[in-house]
């Protein structure tokens, strides 16, 4: 297709503004620069509104960016839209953060290199202003005494302020424009303005409120008329007659969109682009994006198609400009989370397939140009979930497989069975609940609702270190792995004192306790500064309630999702086998000697620790009820733990399994856990895998421990598998239906397939003791890839590099 | 006769003679997720023990119906701590790595715990009817959702005939699809008794010429070509052959294979080209001489073949399963 030719930036030139992965060693992308002008317009505003309501201020403030930023387009873009002044700018949001800023462009070459030295010193100015209303880091005012806490004890990571999962209402905003949506909130203010009835500090911030809708939504309609004076700018000095036909047919679109309704799948995506970059990019950093694509596009897709103003080749190109475009987008990160998150990219969540209210499949062309678009572009944004349910049809499951074949690991598939209930258990009517989309990376939530999914931290619970507190009363020496030193969990009873497992699981729940406590306090301080300090007038008139409640979307929230990310389950699930089988019930261990081995990173005299770990105790993964009934206690608990901590509207929290590479990050901090993971090596990745190369029982035995987990009961939620690529050639496509809707019955949450790949085979070649379970069959022929001599491996290396 | 194949032999009629106790079983491998042992996913249960000695063979460890040693000393410090272990001898130290002499071993199993490394392994457990049909039918969902189900496969599964069909009647009475995996060289009486509680053979057939397939593999072909026949009509049959270079990959016996194939009613046939995948493991089980005389197929010349039995498609197949 004419995306190689034309999206020539897609894989080499500028467009990845991710933070590098870990894997490059590097923390920023090579030649993204910090640009300035949205900090610069926002400091001048806020100087210029000193008094106003908060609500007013930050509207101003987004108007004035949306009037006067810089805009540019890229060469041969079908679909315009941008949130910095160049082309590798990316925007700083200093009314959130300074202080991790200005010491990283201080001390990190990665970061230094993003700016000049005037640059530098104008950033240091802009953020003088902003020093004593920041609110970053301003959550340590509000700690109670004695309740030190310090980031990276076990929360992992720094504090993140960015994580907001309210989807716009698309479908709305497509069919009455935002022109429609102004008048909703005009006539919505009339009548505020006119009922005295509602009491004068209720009304008065009311009308606030829709006042600064107002000013924040007209300004964003403004914006597709200010790309079209561009782009009739740009016309100017091209000469391509085509080009300057495709520049026509653009500024008609920008004309339209966003202000007016969208007429065709040209101006509803352009649309969706302008949205999603307001919302996500110039107004606050927003990952997530959490539209239901198939679902809102398809309809146009196929009207255009019908009426023959389009061809599927081109609404295909269409499609990958949008992707190209999300690829685009990027934030500045805090050093810190580029181990956690594995930049920001990668959570820019569409949603395909699925049912409407009344539980019919929706599945429709769009979804299927969706699916190809993404195997053949093979970017990191967006990332893809598809809902399995029972009606899906099996023309999906094979455009599924094969866009897993292509080798891009997507889409993640989502069990209709599980998120649906889990969203009525949380207070949502059916009928809703069956609208839901992912966000995120893997969290639930529906569309066009105020749905606060914010995370005021990016740490979460590390499970396997509440199990190592509870061996040393609280205790810990986060350098050396000594369990002595300050007290950073819960004053538990001393090693000596904990005579049965019973004693030790009690001293482990107090830690959870202790430390999910602590984490929901910090988090409602942040929830109580991100309220007063930064409403968001125009996300709010884009969800629905708003607008008829007159309120800012931080004052209520639909569904409650506030969370505690959960992470290392299995490795504490693991450890307390361990701990429960060599010390309690075969006694050949005490568990001072456990203690010790563990301070001392089983090494040394304690090596045949680890040992008898590794190879005496059942690890969960395997289809063993013995470790598998720990897992699942301990993620009951953790959940019911999690419910007692209330946020700042009055709901529970709920847990969240979505780790990201945090598991990674997080490891590469920590001490040695029970489990006999050494110092500085990962937890395993989402929250109910097995931990790596422990499962060695085959695929099915791992899905038979995960499905002991309720998923509705616990926090679980990811689990990856992965195949060799053969297993989603055509002929096993029968199979692997029949594997997923066995998935779906069982009640997983969701799966993520991955293809082995070269490079996994070839990393496994390298740290065999990595990829222990990794399975190889080829031609009927398997066995595990670490057990076979160098010459096979190759082999085996060089047939799968054929195969993609 | 390769010495290991004599001991195995002389292992297996003593097994056989004595009359294993009747629920038990000794299993190499148990695989679950299998996609190319028969329709569906599959669990796929390998029985020690077989009575031929394809030089062929990609699982030499299924040959002696005895538990084993099975070594990886790939990541073998030469700590020399097995070599103390053992009181036959059968372990030495070769430029400072282990290395296993199987002739030696009296299968007495000390050296595993004493390696640090978790090089040494055994190959080959005692199960119970009970423990085998227990994990088996875990992954009963599984088979449901895709016409899957069980395969025993080995070895010769009918080595092990008491155990065999113990299973086997159990996983029917459990609704479970079963197939059986044989070679078809064991008395009829044998095979007789387990075939009414299988709904697929894979049925392997080495050569039409019975003095070839006794020079391959140490026996004749009128056992396996008569049960072959007495089999015809009262279940599903899938004929296999594995396609040996310089063996059997000529005109003749491959024509007359899908012939037979159709005489006895087959629901397919398969040519498995043989692979050398499974070359290292007869270093791991301190044995030598893998694949004796066999080449690798070249490229093309499959798909050569292939193009030769087009009309047959839907019957004919050429693929590793």
């Amino acid at each position: 297709m004419g995306c190689a030719v034309r999206n020539r930036v897609l894989r080499d030139e500028t467009c990845i503004k991710s933070l590098g992965r870990i894997a490059d060693k590097r923390t920023v992308r090579e030649g993204l620069k910090i640009c300035l002008e949205r900090a610069r317009i926002m400091t001048r505003i806020f100087k210029a509104t000193v008094g106003e309501p908060m609500c007013m201020r930050r509207a101003k403030a987004l108007a004035a960016l949306l009037y006067s930023m810089t805009l540019f387009t890229r060469e041969n873009e079908l679909i315009v839209g941008c949130f910095a002044s160049s082309e590798k700018g990316l925007p700083t949001y200093p009314e959130l953060y300074w202080r991790w800023l200005e010491k990283a462009v201080t001390n990190l070459p990665d970061y230094a290199a993003m700016l000049s030295a005037e640059e530098k010193e104008e950033l240091f100015e802009i953020h003088n202003y902003w020093k004593t209303f920041s609110i970053h880091g301003r959550e340590r005012e509000y700690i109670p005494e004695g309740r030190t806490w310090r980031i990276g004890d076990f929360v992992s990571g720094g504090w993140m302020w960015q994580w907001e999962i309210s989807t716009p209402n698309y479908e709305k905003i497509l069919s009455k424009g935002l022109n429609g949506i102004l008048e909703e909130i005009d006539g919505r203010l009339k009548e505020v303005r006119n009922d005295v009835s509602i009491h004068p500090e209720k009304r008065m911030a009311m009308i606030n409120n829709l006042w600064a809708m107002r000013i924040a939504t007209e300004a964003a309609s403004h914006w597709g008329k200010r790309y079209a004076a561009m782009l009739e700018k740009c016309q100017d000095q091209i000469t391509d007659k085509a080009r300057i036909r495709e520049l026509d047919r653009m500024i008609e679109v920008c004309k339209q969109v966003p202000a007016g309704p969208a007429r065709n799948l040209h101006e509803a995506l352009q649309c969706f682009i302008f949205i999603t970059f307001i919302v996500n990019y110039i107004d606050q950093p927003q990952v997530g994006n959490g539209v239901r694509f198939d679902k809102v596009f398809g309809p146009y897709l196929e009207k255009d198609l019908k009426e023959g103003a389009l061809t599927r080749a081109q609404a295909k190109e269409l499609v990958e400009a949008v992707w190209v475009k999300m690829q685009e987008g990027g934030y500045v990160q805090p050093p810190q989370w580029v181990n956690n998150g594995g930049g920001g990219l990668g959570f820019q969540t569409i949603t395909l397939g699925g049912t409407d209210e009344q539980g019919n499949d929706i599945t429709n062309e769009m979804t299927y140009l969706a699916l190809e678009v993404t195997a053949e572009l093979q970017t990191i944004a967006p990332q893809i979930a598809v809902r399995i349910h029972d009606a899906t049809p099996t023309k999906l499951y094979h455009a599924i497989f094969r866009c897993i074949r292509s080798g891009c690991s997507q889409p993640a598939l989502f069990n209709d069975r599980v998120n649906i209930p889990r969203l009525t258990e949380l207070g949502c009517r059916p009928e809703e609940a069956r609208l839901y989309s992912i966000n995120n990376c893997m969290q639930p939530i529906i569309p066009g609702r105020n749905i606060h999914y914010r995370a005021g931290h990016s740490g979460g619970l590390v499970l396997p270190m509440c199990l190592t507190l509870a061996l040393s009363g609280g205790k810990l020496d986060m350098q050396s792995g000594k369990l002595d030193g300050r007290q950073v969990g819960y004053p538990t009873p001393p090693v000596a004192e904990l005579k049965t497992y019973d004693d030790l699981w009690d001293a482990f729940c107090r830690q959870v306790e202790f430390a999910s406590e602590t984490i929901g306090m910090i988090a409602n301080i942040a929830d109580v500064l991100m309220k007063e300090y930064i409403p968001r007038p125009f996300l709010s008139a884009l969800l629905d309630g708003n607008i008829e409640q007159g309120c800012d979307m931080r004052d209520w929230e639909y569904l409650g999702l506030r969370h505690h990310l959960v992470f290392g389950c299995n490795n504490a699930a693991d450890g307390l086998a361990a701990i429960r089988k060599l010390v309690f019930d075969d006694k050949k261990l005490t568990l001072e000697q456990y203690a010790r081995a563990l301070e001392n990173n089983f090494e040394g005299e304690h090596e045949h620790i680890q040992r008898m770990i590794l190879s005496e105790v059942p690890k969960f993964g395997n289809d063993n009820e013995y470790v598998d009934s720990i897992s699942r206690a301990v993620m009951e608990k953790v959940r019911t733990e999690c419910s007692k901590c209330i946020d700042i509207y009055g709901k529970p929290y709920v847990l969240d399994g979505t780790t990201a590479s945090a598991p990674i990050g997080a490891g590469m901090l920590l001490p040695a856990t029970c489990d006999a993971r050494k110092a500085a090596e990962p937890f395993h990745d989402g929250s109910i895998s097995p931990v790596q190369g422990r499962d060695n029982s085959g695929p099915t035995a791992t899905v038979h421990s995960v499905s002991k987990v309720d998923p509705l009961k616990t926090g679980n939620f990811l689990l990856n598998q992965k195949f060799m690529p053969i297993f989603f050639d055509p002929p096993n496509y029968e199979i692997m239906e029949g594997y997923v809707s066995t998935l779906k019955d069982m009640g997983i949450h969701h799966i993520q397939f991955n293809c082995v790949d070269r490079d996994t085979l070839l990393k496994a070649k390298e740290r065999p003791q990595d990829y222990k379970n990794l399975i190889v069959r080829v031609a009927g022929y398997s066995a595990y890839f670490v057990d076979l001599d160098n010459r096979m491996q190759d082999e085996i290396i060089r047939r799968t590099e054929q195969v993609f | 006769m390769d010495r290991n194949i004599a001991t195995a032999a002389r292992d297996g009629s003593r097994a056989v003679n004595k009359g294993q106790a009747a629920n038990k079983g000794t299993v190499f491998n148990i695989q679950p997720f299998s996609i190319q042992d028969g329709p569906g996913i599959r669990t796929t249960v390998f029985l020690k023990g077989c009575p031929l000695h394809c030089p062929w063979c990609s699982n030499p460890e299924s040959i002696s119906p005895l538990p084993q040693i099975r070594t990886a000393f790939e990541r073998c410090t030469g700590c020399g701590a097995c070599l103390d272990a053992c009181p036959a001898g059968a372990l030495s130290l070769n430029r400072g790595r282990a290395v296993f002499d199987q002739t030696k071993c009296r299968r007495c199993f000390q050296c595993i715990p004493a390696c640090s490394q978790g090089c040494i392994s055994r190959i080959g457990q005692t199960l119970s009817v009970e423990d085998t049909v227990g994990l088996l039918v875990r992954d009963k969902i599984f088979f449901d959702h895709t016409g899957g189900g069980v395969t025993i496969s080995g070895g010769e599964p009918l080595y092990q005939p008491d155990y065999l069909s113990a299973i086997l009647g159990r996983l029917h009475g459990e609704g479970i699809h079963t197939t059986l995996d044989t070679t078809g060289h064991a008395p009829w009486n044998v095979f007789e008794r387990t075939i009414e509680n299988v709904d697929l053979l894979l049925y392997d057939i080495k050569h039409l010429d019975s003095i070839k397939h006794r020079s391959a593999v140490g026996a004749g072909n009128e056992t396996i070509l008569e049960n072959l026949k007495k089999c015809s009509g009262r279940t599903e049959i899938w004929l296999r052959t594995p396609l040996v270079p310089g063996f059997n990959d000529d005109r003749r016996f491959m024509d007359s294979f899908v012939e037979l194939a159709l005489s006895v009613k087959a629901a397919r046939c398969y040519f498995l080209p043989l692979h050398r995948w499974g070359g290292h493991k007869y270093t791991a089980i301190g044995s030598k001489n893998p694949y004796a005389g066999c080449r690798d197929w070249a490229e093309g010349e499959i798909d050569d073949m292939r193009k030769r039995y087009r009309r047959r498609e839907g019957f004919v197949y050429f693929e590793h399963a």
